[in-house]
């Protein structure tokens, strides 16, 4: 089912001048990886948590197919959406192999613990993510990049048809972001979810050859694949008179002289 | 932490802490100021001998409820410690974090002031010990901010003004007689025991466990933190408010039958987590069983060695701190490495 | 311009020194020096005229010795009591005192001596210019050298020869009842018994003593008892404890000597005790004074006590007594009924105490 949302504007303080978010209306396909773009303090993080339900909207609907996220239920919802925050905030001494068991939640009723087909779900997808020998380890034990993949892992536990990431690649080495990164374009060929990710380094949509939401001071300025978007000339307005396209690795790359 | 490891350790730790326990809770009945030979002590129980009249009274009367009474409240504040701990996501925290401790000291302390009966110094602390913790969500409510922080600030502003209402209190009862009162109140004792207290105490303590170890799963949840807890399926709100609601009555129920005992809840969470993780379904049941015979050892101790009773917190005071340097010393390593316990 | 602002200054200063220098002149005080009872050894004005008795072992010679007029006022435990206004009906002039009272309060009531119940309370009150004399409730090591130190203190402080007279017949009836009672019992073959005192005076229950140092244990060991007490570390033992001890007899004072005795008759673990099977627990009585306080009646306590305990040996008219004393001390005359209330622990109508 595709996401869409109308009219969608969203303020922290009620009281404030300006809105953080003005009129967001966006359409989003089925199985389409999304890369929300722009600088810090844009919005994009604010509209991924919308999405997540975890803020309300101040104007405007979100809508899953025909259903008002509004009026989902959290576990319903969690059923839906999955979320990767920027910065975990999790517990450092809860072990791994845990902690991507509490991404089963949504499938059991509130008396129950994991139990013995939850956690074959979680060595499975350990397995499949290159994890398995953090399993054993505390959520404090591992480096940031290996935590980035634990989030993702969990997500893709929820079995959720949409996977949401607040800027996965933020706190990461170029390493482990292109580690992540492809990871991330893995799971939207292999297992056909929706992927909306926030960032705001330009190519990361093109590494991804997502569809671009550009946004800059809470309004969507342009949309469109990313061959088609992330072209100098639409980025100046955003980025300023130094973006350049640099052709040195073999394929075109934002950069900065 | 390897899950196989945690898992065994935990189901080796809670059978040998139900057998510990029921160790424990044999010495207690055994062991006092008035001394009972082992032949006489099962004579006493399991016969009608009138020659042992004296024996079986001080075992039935005195030592059985304070041990039931010391057992329960035990268990009532390990579980609240281990709960706000989890919670807020905080290993220091104790029950007091919302006020219910010094609310209920108030409420006791004005109950004894006015010269009330003991029932209804019970009945004081405990009321105006909830009163405390609902006025305290009430204040990080104007903070319109549902955040955990808030929440212990709040806690800690209304707690400062029950304690500033406790030493007004204390002051106006300028008579020798209510003063000392209210401070051996607050030094905590099993010596009011009796069953009739111990059956409101067993009831409620073992239903706000019944609906813990329902809601494990979800506690483990809550303490994520809300974007963690909400976006996996859980209502943090609801599970949150729940906790605090079973945390503040498992501590009021135990503070208004026997005063305010220190370090419980602070330590006993600790212990269990360095044997069984940090997981909910576990560490629960190891507080009910590790909480419980901890009390039970410390209302021995403070009742058998002296002519008169040690206040309880004095006792769990001594004991307690020399346990937490001990656990501190066994996390050493990891409190370097990590710079968290 | 000076001069004329400095004249009235002058005249005000002078005035102000003759003022004082008149108030200085007049009667020339005559004072004494005195040790109290913990050894500090202070100056006082002999005859002092507003006494505040806040010990609470002093309200009570004062008065027998004809001082009332002295007094200013006592500690509130002393005077709440239902037997004092009947008593003596004058201390309901008397002020109602704290155990802790400020300087400015004394100061303000133009108290010229306090008896103070410990050594920190007179010594703050001797710094802030308030007269003050330690009469403690308990001595060191024990009471024994100070059951006549009051009385001694009061002929010092007070001239008039009533007053010593007065001292010399209570210290002589004293000692007369303690030989009097211990020479009889020594006629006799009687092994040690064990007395628990329950002090009975809060509403603390029957785990309440005095321990070694107080009157209660001077008392009791001079009439041949073993007494608990002194053998306790503090003066709340746990119930265990006293079971433990097993006494041989009880002895409750206080208001709240008969929900005492009530709990000791009904309540376990003291139902299955000897002495309270065998009914050998004992009110002591409460008059002007609790009778095993320090006071006119002291010499009747010892009496009461042989009475109640070794009925086989003393048959003493205590009711007769106690008529007598009162009348000679306080000047009132007492019904049989109401003697009977006292020696049981009751107030002057027969009802409860607390």
């Amino acid at each position: 089912m595709s996401i869409k949302t109308s009219n969608l504007s969203f303020k922290y303080d009620k009281k404030a001048a300006k809105p953080v978010l003005n009129s967001i209306n966006l359409n989003i396909k089925e199985g389409s990886v999304n890369v929300l773009l722009g600088l810090n303090g844009c919005g994009k993080t604010t509209l991924i948590k919308l999405l997540a339900g975890l803020e309300k909207p101040l104007e405007g609907i979100i809508e899953y197919g025909l259903f008002d996220l509004q009026k989902m239920k959290i576990r319903e919802r969690a059923k839906t959406f999955s979320y990767v925050p920027q910065q975990a905030n999790v517990t450092n001494d809860v072990p791994v192999r845990q902690y991507l068991s509490y991404g089963t939640t949504n499938t059991l009723a509130f008396y129950e613990h994991p139990g013995k087909e939850e956690m074959e779900l979680v060595e499975a997808t350990a397995e499949k993510l290159h994890i398995t020998h953090l399993l054993d380890k505390n959520l404090g034990e591992i480096s940031g990049g290996e935590l980035q993949i634990v989030l993702i892992a969990c997500a893709l536990i929820q079995k959720t048809p949409v996977i949401l990431l607040d800027e996965p690649t933020s706190a990461l080495d170029m390493k482990n972001q292109n580690l992540v990164l492809s990871l991330l374009k893995d799971i939207s060929k292999e297992e056909n979810k929706t992927i909306i990710l926030s960032t705001h380094n330009p190519n990361h949509a093109l590494f991804l050859n997502a569809n671009v939401v550009l946004i800059h001071n809470g309004v969507v300025c342009d949309e469109g694949p990313a061959k088609d978007l992330i072209k100098v000339d639409k980025l100046v307005p955003i980025y300023g008179d130094h973006v350049c396209v640099s052709k040195d690795l073999g394929y075109e790359e934002i950069s900065f002289k | 932490m390897n899950e196989k490891v945690l898992k065994r350790r935990t189901i080796i730790s809670f059978i040998i802490s139900i057998a510990v326990f029921a160790i424990i809770f044999a010495l207690a009945l055994m062991l006092g100021r008035y001394k009972i030979g082992i032949g006489d002590f099962f004579k006493a129980v399991f016969t009608d001998d009138s020659s042992l009249d004296t024996q079986r009274s001080i075992i039935t009367n005195l030592r059985f409820p304070r041990t039931i009474m010391a057992a329960f409240v035990g268990i009532g504040l390990s579980l609240s410690g281990l709960l706000y701990q989890e919670t807020f996501r905080n290993k220091l925290v104790s029950p007091d974090l919302l006020g219910v401790s010094t609310g209920a000291s108030v409420g006791a302390a004005l109950a004894i002031v006015l010269g009330l009966s003991s029932a209804l110094i019970s009945v004081f602390a405990f009321v105006i010990g909830l009163l405390t913790v609902f006025a305290t969500v009430l204040i990080s409510k104007l903070f319109r901010n549902g955040s955990s922080t808030i929440l212990l600030l709040s806690g800690i502003i209304v707690g400062g003004f029950m304690s500033a209402i406790l030493s007004m209190i204390k002051y106006f009862s300028s008579d020798i007689t209510t003063l000392a009162s209210i401070t051996y109140w607050l030094m905590g004792s099993f010596e009011s025991a009796d069953m009739n207290r111990n059956y409101i105490l067993m009831g409620v303590v073992v239903v706000c466990v019944i609906v813990l170890l329902l809601i494990s799963h979800p506690i483990n949840l809550v303490n994520q933190g809300k974007a963690e807890a909400q976006t996996k399926g859980i209502n943090y709100n609801f599970y949150r408010g729940l906790i605090i609601v079973l945390s503040t009555v498992l501590t009021a129920i135990s503070v208004c039958f026997c005063g305010t005992i220190s370090w419980i809840g602070l330590v006993i969470p600790h212990i269990v987590r360095l044997l069984a993780g940090r997981d909910a379904k576990r560490t629960i049941p190891l507080c009910i069983t590790f909480g419980g015979t901890f009390t039970i050892l410390v209302d021995i101790l403070s009742r058998t060695f002296t002519d008169s009773e040690i206040p309880l917190s004095a006792v769990t005071g001594l004991i307690g701190t020399l346990i937490f340097v001990v656990i501190l010393i066994v996390k050493r390593s990891k409190l370097n490495e990590h710079k968290d316990i | 311009m000076l001069k004329s602002k400095f004249l009235p200054f002058l005249v005000a200063v002078t005035s102000l020194g003759v003022i004082t220098g008149c108030s200085n002149k007049g009667e020339t005080q005559e004072t004494i020096s005195v040790t109290d009872m913990v050894g500090t050894t202070i100056t006082i004005n002999k005859n002092p005229k507003k006494v505040a008795c806040v010990s609470r072992t002093t309200y009570d010679l004062l008065v027998a010795y004809g001082l009332g007029d002295k007094i200013d006022g006592a500690y509130k435990g002393t005077l709440n009591n239902d037997w004092v206004p009947l008593i003596y009906p004058e201390s309901k002039n008397h002020y109602v005192y704290e155990y802790q009272n400020s300087s400015e309060l004394f100061l303000s009531r133009g108290v010229d001596l306090v008896f103070a119940p410990e050594k920190y309370i007179a010594d703050d009150l001797n710094a802030h210019g308030v007269p003050a004399l330690c009469v403690s409730l308990y001595g060191n090591p024990t009471f024994d050298n100070y059951v006549t130190f009051l009385s001694q203190l009061v002929t010092k402080i007070w001239d008039g020869d009533d007053i010593k007279a007065k001292a010399a017949v209570w210290e002589n009836k004293v000692t007369t009842a303690i030989s009097e009672v211990t020479t009889e019992l020594a006629k006799h073959d009687i092994t040690k018994k064990k007395v628990f005192y329950v002090r009975g005076d809060k509403d603390k229950g029957v785990g309440y003593t005095d321990n070694q140092g107080s009157f209660t244990e001077y008392a009791y060991r001079s009439l041949g008892f073993d007494f608990i007490g002194a053998s306790l570390t503090t003066n709340k033992p746990s119930q265990e404890e006293i079971v433990a001890q097993n006494p041989d007899i009880f002895v409750c004072g206080g208001q709240y000597q008969n929900k005492n005795i009530n709990a000791l008759k009904t309540e376990e673990p003291y139902t299955n005790l000897d002495a309270v099977k065998n009914n050998k627990v004992y009110n002591i009585p409460i008059g002007f004074t609790a009778f095993e306080q320090l006071s006119a009646m002291t010499p009747i306590f010892f009496y009461d006590q042989a009475n109640k305990i070794y009925p086989e040996y003393f048959s003493y008219d205590i009711s007769n007594m106690v008529k007598t004393t009162i009348k000679e001390y306080f000047g009132t005359d007492l019904t049989d009924d109401q003697v009977s209330y006292m020696l049981n622990g009751l107030n002057p109508q027969g009802g409860s105490l607390y």
